[in-house]
């Protein structure tokens, strides 16, 4: 009999159970990430009566929780995009309001500089522009140096919140391993889940994914294991992996993530993508380092384009200016990990294109070209019979110059065009050809605005410059890695051409001498030196004794703007060729370094912080130009000269009082009146100069022709030189249309003088061409119409006609008939042209020379005089240096003087001293506004606009990202709300459906009762 | 699709807090007149109007510069425009003094007051500008450019001319150096000088002369001077030209006993000149000793013209042949004194024709300004109708989404049930 009372009982248990479930559901309705609860409920085992089946009653089977594990990965998933894109978003706003827009920020500062220094160019007397002009560049640096500051109190707040984010990771992952633990004990089945505790750890979940992109893999037992993105494990069942926040390898100011107990470098960074974690790396890599990197690129332009003009004006005081800026230095960091024992240390500093070299020749050691700025030995003991590639630049002879024991020259690069001059006058400056790698004259306008990462790669070989055969050397393979001594310094030098010494240079032990050579063998034949292997090959030019190839470390370069791998393996001097390249040049301290070592090199990093201004005294605003020209009064001609422009203030020459004295029309000598020195003679004007023209295919170049015959009447045409082919070629004069070559052209050797005098002796000049040309190219000489004058580091140009002449003229109390004619220039050349000389007649037969330019000095006495007719001349010849010589004829008695003298046009270049209101330097600092001159072809105020435009563009795509992310939040929160949310109308009708079963069931019992209080009664009679 | 009890208040406040932003924006953007509020709203304009307002402040600048350069220029214009003045007032009293009918006394008079005008003179040359620098001493703006020494006024300038920058490629000088306003004053016709003596008796005269040969002209005639001798035998005219040089004579003549023929031009050393005589009276000839000479142009200062003139004017004149000196020393002056007011009509032109150039630039200036406020505007100003009507419509869809939510969130099952 199917008790009746208990199937009521088990109802009234079930709908309590149900009352209870939808009473926990209603009261949980707003604690955040609830599932609501059901109970399952399931009709008990029936009882098998005669007549079937009868229903027992009702049973808990289990509470349940709607929950979707699908939806939930989902909402992990997003609330990381959106933690990660609110935090992008809030950090971003907070660098763009630092950096400001078109209206702050640097902008009124910028434009308050620029403004003062126009004003000082329009009164360079007034010191209190020159106050004003001083007091904005300390406004101007102050901004920039706090916006650098707050940059770094942003970084460090980046740091702080790394350091707690990965706190609370921590204590996250604490729950979440615990939350594991009890569900472990407490789960017996999977379909009694301890729901409130799933739901906690559920809350856990989302939380830490707020922090940091997760992975989430169910175990068997009901724990959850918790991933990072790349798989490394946080929760594994009841254990936990702790993060750690640490010095990066790199920059001990900055903080990353590592797990704990993990080797130095092996950073989490670039792994942790997504939630706040990954939004501070993100920002940190690709909105603030550029931003810093951009603000110090302006500073180090501001400093060095202005330092660099600054220089080359006057101050108040007569004095060539000093720096106006100081600014930060690239920095190079060197990984945790390097090898710290004699570490190597890299320093780097602006490329600086200006270095200047020295290059001299002695009988004994052939050439030696030394860098002015440090004083180091770029190369040695080497002949220029062909030409000399080093540090950047390339040095050669040009064709046809000797050089003799003793003679120095003086190489520079200026901004127009490489000059070599000779320091002892002995020869031209023409003797040597000198190229700079052109670059452009401010060196920030390299820096690319990115980090270089410099990994100790290997070994790397190279055959020194001055070896005289040009046998090559391979890349080096690597035996054994672990080599202790792989990276050291290894010279093998040749003793002669079949044997060579292998010398370890850093330890300065010799690894093996007297080899025997064998072309393209390995070294050594069998094991290693050091560690690695490498053979040597023979070239067209044998080896000579003194060849010598050095191993020494190698370097992988990668700009990690663009992740451009910019030199693969390759030695120190490959490392500075292409770091110049950059705008950077590094030396090296300590080391070698050893394989593996890192280094990060931070061109424009540190530039803002250090940026100050220099100069602190108005009158030391270098305002006006150091030299000043003059045009003497006395002038015959209508030359005028320009004002001049320095184009190399660190000469100290620059001021010295110069004088360009006109010896003939076209001609001139060139005084240094300070130091008593000739600067130049007989140099042609307006210059003839010799090019090869721009469409020419073949590889010939000609040389700037040689003056024979000043006085040549068609000297200055324009001569055009024809190819027929490669062997012949025909002279054109283009100014008369004449050829002057024979009919069919004249042959060609390549290096042999072309001699224009000597076709036709109207030339009056020589000429080379070497090289290989073909038919159709050309060439022309002519007189250019740029007539820039160059000496001591100042350029003048002459225009108009100025005049020139060598004049006669008898003595005023001559007693004899003699006349004097007009002097003949013999030699342009002459030391002493423009010296004024006095012919005194001793005797009708005698005369004595004096050179009243030097304080009438004898110069040759008792010189014989032979009156013309018979068998003399009547010439009067000085000795060598004069360059001139004078008929005298009729009857000159004794006692009768003579003078010769120079009468040309004279032009002074002096120092400006006093020239207080001169404002050409101001006008050139001026100009530095709108040069473009920093990267991409922008002006100072574009970079700027760039940076910020940048950071504008950066907060933009964060903006559209973040309400891209929102959305599909909510959606992923709409659709676990709709599985899992509590409804309270749902409720609501629950509790109403739960009261009534459970009324019913009350009744049943009720019904049941008076059954058997029937029954009862029925029974008691 | 279920919809939670939280969802539902989601759901409601989430859209009025994005009404609520959006408003703030438009209001943002109204109150302040401009679209693009920080440079993430829109990068490339943002970019684009730093660059304007670059320009804008650089054309600024210019203006400025232009009106610096325009007082500098007034003050010397003023200054030439006086020496002018002054000079007429002297070729006044030059004429006046040429007249027979004074004696001593009178010139000496019209002397003290040319001597007065020179002080003038030299006043007007060391004059300042507003900031007192000397205008004509060229760099050596704080030196006085002409003193007195040794009775001959020298010049302490140099020759530096300063420039203003006026446009993004122009550069305009604002002033010019007293050495070639007051000091380099080329005489005759800018190459050759020839005069005849004053002593001369007969009344042959001399023509400005004129360079046939350049080139021999350049190679052999400079540096030197060239006297024309003439000898008058009473039927024979000849003369003899002899080179000068440094003052000294060279023996032998360059060209000897040279027969004359009035009007005829003597060409010499690359030049030619023509001496001639009116009508055939013998006492119109060149006499035995006359001279002429001839040289290249000399630069002069207009102080050594006038001091020149004084001394001329002080000197008493009594016989005939002093009045021909002082005749021929006061036409000569008065040449001097048209060369220099000649001069002085150059600089002022130059000056004149900076001045407008400096006027034209304004222009260009002040349109280019125009068009980059309009493009600033253009790009950066706020539509006001635009922006009204966006607050009209955020508003209404606030108050919407307010409302519905009011409606909505009252809505409860527990209220119907008992």
């Amino acid at each position: 009999m199917v008790d009746i009372l208990n199937t009521a009982i088990r109802g009234l248990m079930a709908f309590r159970a149900g009352m209870a479930t939808t009473g926990h559901n209603v009261a949980n309705v707003n604690t955040p990430y609830f599932s609501r609860q059901r109970v399952e409920l399931g009709a008990t085992t029936p009882e098998k009566q005669s007549y079937g089946y009868m229903g027992t009653g009702v049973n808990v089977e289990s509470v349940t929780r709607a929950y979707d594990d699908f939806v939930m990965k989902q909402l992990r998933g997003h609330t990381s995009g959106v933690s990660q894109y609110e935090e992008l978003n809030d950090l971003t706003n907070q660098l763009s309001a630092l950096l400001g827009d078109t209206d702050v920020g640097l902008t009124p500062d910028l434009e308050a500089f620029f403004g003062s220094l126009q004003d000082l160019a329009d009164s360079p007397t007034s010191i209190t522009a020159r106050q004003v002009f001083l007091d904005e560049g300390e406004t101007l640096t102050n901004r920039i140096q706090d916006i650098d500051d707050a940059l770094n109190s942003l970084r460090d707040s980046i740091d702080t919140s790394i350091t707690n984010t990965v706190a609370t990771i921590n204590d996250y992952s604490q729950g979440i391993a615990e939350v594991n633990r009890a569900v472990a004990q407490a789960a017996d089945s999977d379909t009694n889940p301890p729901n409130d505790l799933l739901d906690r750890r559920d809350k856990l979940l989302v939380d830490l994914s707020k922090l940091a992109g997760i992975q989430v893999v169910a175990e068997e037992n009901g724990a959850l294991n918790v991933f990072l993105s790349n798989g490394q494990p946080l929760v594994v069942g009841i254990n936990t992996q702790k993060l750690v926040a640490v010095q990066s390898g790199f920059d001990p100011g900055e903080v990353t993530v590592r797990l704990e107990g993990q080797a130095e470098g092996s950073d989490l960074e670039r792994y942790i993508t997504s939630g706040e974690l990954g939004a501070y790396f993100e920002f940190r890599r690709t909105i603030l380092n550029p931003a810093q990197d951009g603000l110090g690129l302006l500073a180090m332009g501001l400093a060095e384009t202005f330092n660099e003009q600054h220089q080359q004006g006057m101050d108040l005081d007569g004095n060539l200016g000093e720096a106006l800026f100081n600014v930060g230095a690239p920095r190079v960091l060197s990984h945790t990990t390097n090898n710290d024992d004699n570490p190597a240390i890299f320093s780097a500093a602006l490329n600086n294109t200006k270095e200047r070299y020295e290059l001299s020749f002695s009988a004994a050691s052939n050439y030696t070209l030394t860098r002015l700025s440090d004083g180091v030995i770029v190369a040695s003991n080497f002949t220029l019979t062909n030409p000399l590639t080093v540090d950047g630049v390339t040095v050669e002879l040009s064709s046809g110059a000797t050089v003799t024991d003793g003679d120095r020259f003086l190489l520079q690069p200026t901004a127009h065009g490489a000059t070599a001059t000779s320091y002892n006058g002995n020869n031209a400056g023409s003797d040597v050809v000198f190229q700079a790698k052109a670059l452009p004259v401010a060196d920030s306008s390299n820096l690319a605005r990115s980090d270089y990462e410099i990994l100790t790669s290997g070994v790397a070989s190279r055959a020194t410059l001055t070896n005289a055969g040009n046998a090559t050397i391979s890349t080096p393979t690597i035996a054994d890695l672990d080599d202790e001594n792989l990276t050291n310094t290894v010279r093998i030098r040749f003793t002669n051409a079949t044997t060579y010494d292998v010398i370890d240079d850093t330890r300065g032990v010799t690894l093996a001498s007297g080899q025997a050579y064998t072309s393209g063998a390995t070294i050594p034949a069998t094991g290693d030196y050091n560690g690695w292997n490498a053979a040597i090959t023979d070239g067209t030019s044998p080896i000579q004794a003194g060849d010598t190839f050095i191993i020494s470390a190698g370097y992988t370069v990668k700009r990690l703007s663009d992740s451009q791998e910019l030199l693969s393996s390759g030695d120190l001097t490959a490392l500075n060729d292409v770091m110049r390249d950059e705008g950077l040049h590094l030396a090296l301290r300590g080391g070698p370094a050893q394989y593996g070592d890192r280094f990060l090199v931070q061109p424009t990093r540190l530039g803002s912080a250090n940026f100050e201004m220099a100069l602190a005294d108005p009158r030391k605003v270098a305002v006006a130009a150091p030299i000043t020209t003059t045009a003497t009064a006395t002038n015959l001609g209508s030359g005028v000269i320009s004002a001049g422009n320095v184009i190399d203030s660190s000469r100290m020459e620059l001021q010295n009082r110069v004088e360009i004295r006109f010896t003939s029309d076209h001609t001139f000598n060139v005084f240094d009146l300070d130091t008593d020195a000739i600067l130049d003679k007989g140099v042609v004007f307006p210059p003839l100069v010799a090019q090869a023209d721009a469409d020419n295919s073949g590889t010939a170049g000609i040389t700037a022709p040689a003056i024979v015959d000043y006085e040549a009447e068609r000297l200055r045409n324009t001569i055009e030189i024809r190819f027929l082919s490669a062997t012949q070629y025909e002279i054109v004069d283009v100014t008369t249309g004449d050829t002057l070559t024979p009919a069919g052209g004249s042959p060609y050797t390549s290096g042999n003088a072309i001699d224009l005098n000597a076709l036709d002796s109207r030339y009056g000049s020589t000429f080379q061409i070497s090289g290989a040309p073909v038919a159709g190219d050309r060439f022309e000489i002519k007189s250019t119409t740029s007539n820039a004058i160059s000496y001591n580091g100042w350029e003048v140009n002459i225009t108009g006609e100025p005049h020139g002449d060598i004049i006669a003229s008898p003595g005023s109390e001559n007693t004899g008939t003699g006349t004097i004619e007009k002097p003949l220039i013999t030699d342009y050349q002459a030391d002493n042209l423009t010296h004024t000389v006095k012919i005194r007649f001793t005797s009708a037969t005698a005369y004595d020379l004096l050179d009243m330019t030097d304080n009438g000095v004898t110069i040759s006495a008792g010189n014989i005089y032979t009156p013309p007719g018979g068998a003399g001349l009547g010439t009067v010849t000085p000795p060598a240096g004069y360059g001139w010589t004078v008929d005298i004829n009729n009857d000159p008695q004794a006692g009768d003087e003579f003078i010769v003298q120079n009468d040309g046009d004279t032009f002074q270049i002096k120092s400006n001293q006093g020239g207080i209101g001169d404002n050409r330097n101001a006008l050139e600092l001026v100009k530095l506004e709108t040069t473009p001159q920093l990267l991409d072809g922008n002006d100072f105020r574009g970079v700027y606009a760039q940076m910020i435009a940048e950071v504008g563009a950066q907060g933009r795509r964060v903006e559209n990202t973040l309400q891209s992310q929102e959305a599909l939040l909510q959606q992923s929160e709409l659709s676990r709300e709709s599985i899992s949310g509590v409804s309270l109308d749902e409720e609501a009708a629950n509790l109403v459906r739960f009261q009534q079963a459970y009324q019913a069931a009350a009744q049943v019992i009720q019904t049941s009762n008076s059954m058997f209080t029937s029954l009862l009664e029925a029974v008691k009679g | 699709m279920r919809i939670s009890t939280h969802w539902i208040y989601q759901r409601g406040v989430k859209p009025i807090t994005d009404h609520l932003s959006k408003l703030g924006r438009v209001q943002e953007e109204i109150s302040s007149g401009q679209k693009i509020l920080k440079p993430a709203d829109d990068p490339n304009n943002s970019a684009r109007l730093m660059e304007l307002h670059k320009q804008v402040q650089l054309n600024e600048q210019y203006g400025r510069n232009i009106i610096i350069a325009n007082s500098r220029l007034a003050a010397e214009e003023t200054a030439v425009r006086e020496s002018g003045n002054l000079l007429q007032r002297v070729r006044e009293l030059t004429i006046q003094a040429n007249n027979a009918a004074l004696n001593d006394e009178n010139r000496e008079i019209i002397a003290t007051e040319i001597g007065e005008l020179r002080s003038q003179l030299l006043d007007i040359a060391n004059t300042r500008d507003g900031d007192g620098a000397y205008v004509f001493a060229g760099f050596l703006e704080q030196t006085i450019p002409f003193t007195v020494s040794d009775g001959e006024v020298v010049y302490n300038g140099d020759q530096g001319q300063r420039w203003l920058q006026v446009g993004p490629s122009r550069q305009v000088a604002v002033g010019d150096h007293g050495e070639g306003v007051f000091m380099n004053i080329r005489k005759g016709n800018e190459q050759l000088l020839t005069k005849a003596n004053v002593r001369n008796t007969g009344n042959a005269e001399i023509n400005d002369g004129s360079i046939i040969d350049p080139t021999e002209f350049q190679n052999n005639f400079l540096g030197h001077e060239y006297r024309i001798e003439f000898n008058n035998d009473g039927s024979n005219i000849t003369f003899d030209i002899i080179e000068v040089t440094n003052g000294v004579d060279n023996p032998t003549p360059l060209l000897s006993n040279q027969s004359y023929v009035s009007g005829q031009p003597i060409n010499f050393r690359g030049m030619q000149v023509v001496i001639s005589h009116p009508g055939t009276d013998p006492e119109d000839m060149p006499q035995d000793g006359d001279e002429f000479t001839v040289k290249a142009a000399q630069d002069l200062s207009i102080f050594q013209v006038l001091d020149n003139l004084v001394t001329t004017l002080e000197t008493p004149s009594q016989t005939s042949v002093e009045d021909a000196i002082m005749t021929e020393a006061l036409a000569n002056a008065l040449n001097d004194i048209d060369q220099s007011m000649r001069n002085l009509n150059l600089v002022q032109g130059r000056i004149g024709s900076r001045m407008n150039a400096l006027d034209a630039q304004d222009d260009v200036n002040q349109n280019f300004n125009l068009q980059l406020k309009t493009l600033q505007s253009d790009i950066g100003a706020v539509d006001y109708a635009d922006a009204a009507t966006r607050l009209n419509e955020e508003l209404l869809a606030l108050q919407a989404s307010q409302q519905s939510f009011a409606k909505i969130q009252g809505l409860s099952l527990f209220d119907y049930l008992r």
